[in-house]
């Protein structure tokens, strides 16, 4: 008889215990150090994709992501995954933090449930604006500069990168997501124009850069206290501060050929996305008869894009003067494309004439030249309320409809 | 036997149903006492303000923080008092007319330095509500962009959770963007403020600025950081006082 009671109140206890076991997001049960953040770098190198919010049968499937929320999920999935701390600044509040260990979720036995609620919980909460208390400047180093850490620009722009890797060329590759959010994430190699990252130059106040996450015991530490803390970026030239970086990031020397194929495949890309987000707004207001709101107009309008697309064709244009300047031996296959990019047919009848084809409504195509010419012309409206042709820079001015209506800019 | 083996099982039902009314009871409290998280879109960065530039003084620069003023200043270390003065002394060859008491003398020297501040950025302006009924509320302002890059305030009403964390609740899209001074002023007359604190930047004159997070009225943070060296200072829990330090 009293092996059966002191069995029942074993079996009280354990059922306390096991009901009382969940009290975090995720228990972590390693800690940050110097192995883990090499474990990091590798993770996102290997697994931090444009499809990583896409794929079937993980938790993070269809979780729809802005660019910060990208940038922070990066660093709370993979904590996550590992059994590792997340701690984030609670930007409502002096000292507290947000982290793994909070327990609203509780009463939910499924940790794949509880991540997901946990990431729906900070994107709205947490931003550009907060990763300033959350990351910290780093060295320009191959050490500090590589998969996992972040890039930032200036309040002004509000935009933000994750580094999947670093090209051995000393070239980000960047994953990242904009407005409107989405699963499906976009990729880029290249460094975005400095104009883009920093519009009022190169100061530390503004935050624009390369940074790293604090690990969770640095959050709230003054930065200067924050291990790796760096004010390096900021002493570098404006005008020489990419090449100055890349030089410093790479392991081998990039030829004036990759560099050129580079910056043309960015400036390709980037007028391929534009095409996508033309026809999602051109879609959303196709069946509406009033005016966009501010939010949806925020999310459908293009100056940043735009901003993007013209920094490419500048900087595809400028690496193209600097050889010819050098004189440098270009490979055969690139002549086509450089005297095809001042010429009005473009890229039509080259070799690189279906590898960027920019179909800006169905069956019809623009030339990569024709858009170079309007973008730097600033001919391509960013007002969603302005139909396809005013959208592309075929007609001028303002259609009736964006007249009509208020512009959010 | 069979009387022993009844008992057993009425004893082992009994345990189970406490069990069973435990995990009801358990998740029935979390459920009620959690509030539901509501989502408002949310919005990136802020904005700047363009002040007047003003021209670098020539004259040493009075620390100008009023003696009235010291009570609502924290305190600073005597070796983090020192590390100050020889800090801005040997950026900007200047040096302080009066013994610096507090960050706000540090700020204000700064800003003479500069002739004015040149620009000032607002990150944020939290506050912190109580109702009457004791409910908590926190009120976050600040000023983000429009894609189009021009500067835009931005709202964000939270309620707190048992834990004490942040839980976004929805406002109407035209108080969460662009609020109006007068919509902002109905949000904080919810309740008495009861904490607040501000964090902004200043840009002076000749590349240097500063960060500074006031709480409650108190610079409880400030970096500064200048060509030729940088100074930061922060409220350390433990010392009860700010400890600077020069060249960081």
């Amino acid at each position: 008889m009293r092996r059966i009671f002191l069995g029942v109140v074993v079996a009280f206890i354990f059922a306390f215990l096991v009901s009382n076991s969940q009290a975090a997001v995720w228990e972590a049960q390693n800690s940050w150090s110097q192995e883990w953040e090499e474990k990091y770098a590798s993770w996102v190198k290997d697994n931090w994709d444009e499809n990583f919010f896409v794929k079937k049968n993980t938790p993070f499937n269809g979780l729809k992501l802005d660019c910060a929320d990208a940038v922070y999920s990066m660093r709370v999935i993979f904590s996550f995954l590992h059994s590792l701390p997340f701690a984030a600044k609670d930007p409502t509040s002096g000292s507290k933090k947000i982290t793994n260990a909070m327990k609203r979720w509780d009463d939910i036995s499924d940790p794949e449930k509880r991540i997901r609620l946990f990431l729906k919980y900070i994107y709205p909460i947490l931003s550009t604006s907060t990763l300033p208390d959350d990351t910290f400047p780093v060295e320009v180093d191959k050490k500090t500069i590589r998969s996992g850490a972040l890039l930032l620009t200036d309040h002004k722009n509000h935009h933000s990168w994750t580094i999947k890797e670093i090209t051995p060329e000393g070239v980000p590759h960047l994953i990242y997501s904009s407005r409107p959010a989405k699963s499906q994430i976009k990729q880029r190699i290249g460094f975005p124009s400095m104009g883009f990252v920093f519009p009022k130059g190169l100061k530390p106040s503004r935050h624009a850069g390369f940074r790293n996450f604090r690990q969770p015991e640095h959050v709230g530490l003054p930065v200067w206290e924050v291990p790796g803390y760096s004010l390096e970026q900021y002493s570098l030239p404006y005008a020489k501060w990419r090449r100055i970086v890349q030089q410093k990031l790479a392991t081998r020397e990039e030829s004036y050929d990759q560099q050129l194929q580079r910056l043309f495949t960015d400036a390709c890309q980037n007028a391929q996305e534009r095409v996508t987000a033309v026809n999602e707004g051109l879609e959303y207001i196709a069946g509406l008869s009033r005016c966009l709101d501010s939010k949806e107009y925020g999310d459908f309008s293009t100056p940043n894009r735009d901003q993007r697309l013209r920094d490419s064709f500048v900087d595809l244009f400028e690496a193209i003067q600097d050889a010819k300047d050098v004189g440098a031996q270009l490979s055969p296959e690139l002549g086509p494309l450089i005297s095809a990019l001042s010429s009005p047919g473009g890229l039509e009848n080259t070799p690189y004439s279906e590898t960027c084809r920019i179909e800006i409504r169905p069956g019809e195509y623009m030339s990569f030249s024709e858009l170079a010419n309007r973008s730097l012309s600033n001919r391509l409206s960013n007002n969603p309320h302005d139909p396809s042709e005013y959208r592309w820079g075929e007609k001028k001015g303002r259609s009736v409809r964006a007249r009509r209506c208020p512009v959010y800019d | 036997m069979i009387k022993k083996i009844f008992t057993l099982k009425k004893i082992v039902v009994i345990a189970l149903l406490h069990l069973i009314g435990f995990g009801v009871y358990y998740v029935v409290k979390q459920r009620t006492s959690d509030p539901v998280p509501l989502t408002v879109e949310k919005q990136d960065t802020y904005s700047a303000k363009e002040a007047e530039v003003g021209t670098v003084d020539s004259e040493p620069v009075e620390s100008s923080s009023s003696r009235d003023e010291e009570d609502s200043n924290l305190a600073i270390s005597e070796d983090s008092i020192a590390v100050i003065e020889q800090c801005l002394e040997s950026i900007s060859g200047k040096r302080f007319r009066s013994k610096v008491t507090s960050l706000r003398d540090v700020s204000v020297f700064l800003t003479a330095l500069a002739g004015g501040s040149v620009e000032e950025l607002i990150e944020y302006d939290v506050y912190h509500l109580e109702k009457t009924d004791g409910q908590k509320l926190r009120v976050r302002l600040y000023l983000d962009s429009t894609k189009g890059g021009l500067p835009e305030p931005r709202m964000q009403l939270f309620s707190e959770d048992k834990e004490g964390l942040p839980v976004l609740e929805k406002i109407p899209l035209e108080h969460h963007r662009n609020p109006s001074p007068d919509t902002i002023s109905d949000y904080l007359s919810k309740g008495k403020t009861v904490f607040r604190e501000t964090k902004r930047i200043e840009e002076y004159l000749g590349g240097a600025s500063s960060e500074i997070i006031e709480q409650n009225g108190k610079i409880t943070y400030l970096h500064l950081v200048h060509p030729a060296s940088s100074l930061g200072c922060a409220f350390n829990e433990n010392e009860k006082a700010i400890i600077c330090k020069c060249g960081q």
